[in-house]
């Protein structure tokens, strides 16, 4: 029984101490710093947190778009650090999907096709995928409009259109950047009730919000500030995330840290500790 | 992937129609220009070539003045423009030595005379020239007599065999058998009409469609003094003669000329003169292609980076989905390839169409030759992929969560 539980709790993605600094010298930003994570099979996070605080990115490196500078990754079991552009392209195409707040579909394409991308590159002939997508388009229920051009649906058709495109390849981790950004409160509903379902039939999905009523779809809440998890806890089901109390929270946190404990990345930078050695190398020998 | 590429590259140029269209109108003119000009070329060719092969293989041409510079084993060396447009230097006397030379089957003189020339109604000859020939010439010129026949040695010396540009010109008639000529003042009588010769634009003086050829006894009365001959053609009795008709031709010549003011020359030394000229043409014409093609290229290069830094956003969205640095590349590339490709099909069409154009129109003769449209396809297929790989690896390369920002 309790080897059975296990089996059921996969872990599907382990993020180990990443971080990641965009430029250099003293224009340099941490995003994320020193984050660690684990997500199990069939779960669904919701990332919340203010603007910069580095959930995107977390999402970006999540879904091998972007690299970290620092930390260990491994999707599946398997660490995708130091991977090459093909290598990671292939994880991105078997293995995570995408859905997006601006919705990227390609716009003189349509949808079927745009819901078959992925497939062209795994290589699918071309009927075969043009018939994935087009079952695909008819569990969204939009199977109707797949002749048509994206800009001829309306959001919460071509959001539809988008997810599908993220499912079509069966990927093990679906990743959301605000999927309901952009769309009106009707058409946000319609799109999580879908990612629900989504969901309930056994998908895992990351999705990062700024709205904390969405947090009812999911089953675990991240919250993030400055580039680190600051809390990090299971929901129980519809139950909503309470965003006030959870900045009240991480408020009272700050305030009892000292200021310096700010980037532990930048510090424990394995480069600047290496430096200083050289440096200090240097200085013994100047002495003798 | 191929094929998804090239569908692709196809929707995306679609998309683009105006500015695809002045992108490949380099390639277009490049190609059209190239393909037209080796069309054209060749059909010179051709065409210099079936007027030689007319004559056949055991001719033998005695031209005035020193056409040809030869090394000591009898090789063309040189050729001299100057010398081929000077005066007649070759007389009767020289018809008559060349006669009697052994293995000689018929000649003729081309012995041009300057008359005025025109029809009994008074229609005048404009460009036109009046050459005195022996009865051999029909078999000499290869080419028959149509309508009516030559005349012969013992006959009536005013007949005369016309081209059909004469007859058309002076009396509106494919076959003015019977009717009169006014030479000077005297009258002759039109015996038979020439079949049309293949007129080619290199050939150097007469047209001879718009020649009135008269019996070589009747030339001579518009000569003061004895008659200057600029060309006599020879046929040895067998292509294995030739070499000693000339030898022979040559020693008999300069002994009564004392100087080499003449040449004999064979069918192959003709040959010797047009390849020289079209390989000089081959050569202008390749580095006119080559620049053309270049800039044509240059034009694809543009575009193709312009369209890479507007896709940037596609880009992305194809990387997020899963497409690698390769995919993106060959995406790019099939699209300049398919560019260029474009280009060359139209180019060789236009060339085409302008060919069929100058065919009905002039007297050039384009060919159409496949080896050379698929050669300049294949071309600008390559101009596509040199000038094409920059972009596209520009494309590539790009990262994927910055291009999703653009």
């Amino acid at each position: 029984m309790l080897d059975l539980f296990r089996i059921q709790r996969v872990k599907i993605l382990e993020l180990n101490k990443i971080s990641k600094i965009f430029g250099y010298g003293g224009a340099a930003t941490v995003a994320l710093d020193e984050v660690s994570l684990q997500i199990e099979r069939g779960e669904f996070v919701a990332i919340m947190g203010p603007s910069g605080s580095g959930k995107t990115t977390l999402l970006n490196i999540i879904g091998l778009l972007d690299a970290p500078t620092l930390g260990s990754c491994s999707l599946s079991g398997q660490s995708i650090i130091g991977f090459s552009a093909r290598r990671r392209a292939k994880i991105r195409r078997e293995q995570i999907g995408f859905v997006f707040q601006s919705f990227n579909l390609l716009p003189n394409m349509s949808v079927l096709e745009n819901v078959a991308l992925p497939l062209a590159y795994s290589g699918k002939p071309y009927a075969k995928r043009l018939n994935m997508a087009s079952d695909m388009l008819e569990r969204l229920g939009i199977r109707k409009k797949e002749y048509l051009l994206p800009r001829q649906l309306s959001g919460g058709q071509i959001q539809r259109a988008a997810i599908g495109r993220a499912l079509v390849n069966n990927p093990s981790i679906v990743v959301a950047d605000e999927p309901t950004g952009n769309l009106d409160s009707e058409s946000s509903d319609s799109i999580m009730r879908l990612l629900k379902d989504i969901h309930e039939a056994g998908n895992t999905i990351l999705m990062v919000t700024h709205n904390p009523e969405l947090t009812r779809y999911a089953t675990r809440v991240i919250y993030m500030k400055d580039g680190q998890i600051r809390i990090d806890q299971e929901l129980k089901k519809t139950q909503q995330v309470d965003l006030t109390k959870v900045q009240d929270v991480v408020r009272k946190e700050d305030k009892s840290r000292s200021p310096r404990r700010r980037s532990s990345a930048i510090r424990n930078n394995p480069e600047r500790n290496r430096l200083r050695r050289l440096m200090r190398s240097r200085n013994s020998k100047e002495n003798e | 992937m191929y094929l998804s590429n090239i569908r692709i590259a196809l929707q995306s140029i679609r998309n683009t129609r105006g500015r695809s269209f002045l992108t490949t109108l380099g390639i277009v003119i490049g190609v059209a220009a190239v393909v037209l000009a080796i069309n054209i070329g060749q059909g010179v060719q051709r065409q210099v070539n079936s007027q030689i092969d007319a004559a056949g293989g055991s001719l033998v041409t005695v031209r005035s003045g020193r056409v040809v510079v030869r090394d000591d084993e009898g090789k063309v060396l040189g050729y001299s423009l100057n010398q081929a447009l000077g005066t007649a230097t070759l007389t009767n006397e020289d018809l008559r030595a060349i006669s009697e030379t052994p293995n000689v089957a018929n000649l003729t003189p081309l012995a041009e005379v300057s008359v005025a020339a025109s029809s009994s109604e008074g229609v005048q000859l404009v460009d036109g020239h009046v050459i005195g020939v022996l009865p051999s010439a029909p078999t000499l010129l290869g080419k028959s007599v149509v309508f009516g026949s030559i005349f012969t040695d013992t006959e009536n010396s005013s007949a005369a065999v016309i081209g059909s540009g004469v007859a058309e010109e002076l009396f509106g008639d494919p076959s003015p058998i019977g009717r009169s000529l006014i030479l000077n003042e005297d009258r002759f009588i039109v015996r038979g009409v020439f079949e049309d010769f293949a007129t080619s634009p290199l050939t150097l003086g007469t047209n001879l469609n718009r020649t009135i050829f008269i019996p070589y006894s009747s030339a001579s009365r518009f000569s003061e003094d004895s008659l200057r001959i600029r060309e006599i053609l020879v046929r040895a009795d067998t292509p294995e003669d030739v070499d000693g008709v000339i030898a022979d031709i040559d020693a008999r010549v300069s002994a009564l000329h004392g100087q080499e003011d003449f040449s004999v020359l064979r069918r192959s030394d003709l040959d010797f003169i047009t390849n020289d000229i079209f390989d000089l043409l081959t050569a202008v014409v390749a580095a006119a292609a080559a620049i053309s093609l270049v800039v044509g290229g240059i034009g694809i290069m543009n575009i193709m980076l312009v369209s890479v830094a507007e896709r940037t956003r596609e880009i992305g969205i194809r990387k997020a989905v899963g497409a690698s640095n390769i995919h993106i590349m060959a995406q790019f590339l099939t699209e300049s390839i398919v560019l260029s490709v474009l280009g060359g099909i139209i180019g060789v069409s236009v060339a085409q169409i302008v060919g069929l154009v100058l065919r009905s129109t002039t007297s050039l003769k384009p060919v159409f030759d496949l080896q050379v449209v698929l050669v300049t396809i294949g071309l600008s297929a390559g101009v596509g992929i040199l000038f094409g790989v920059g972009p596209a690896w520009k494309a590539a390369r790009k990262k994927p969560i910055e291009s999703l920002r653009s």
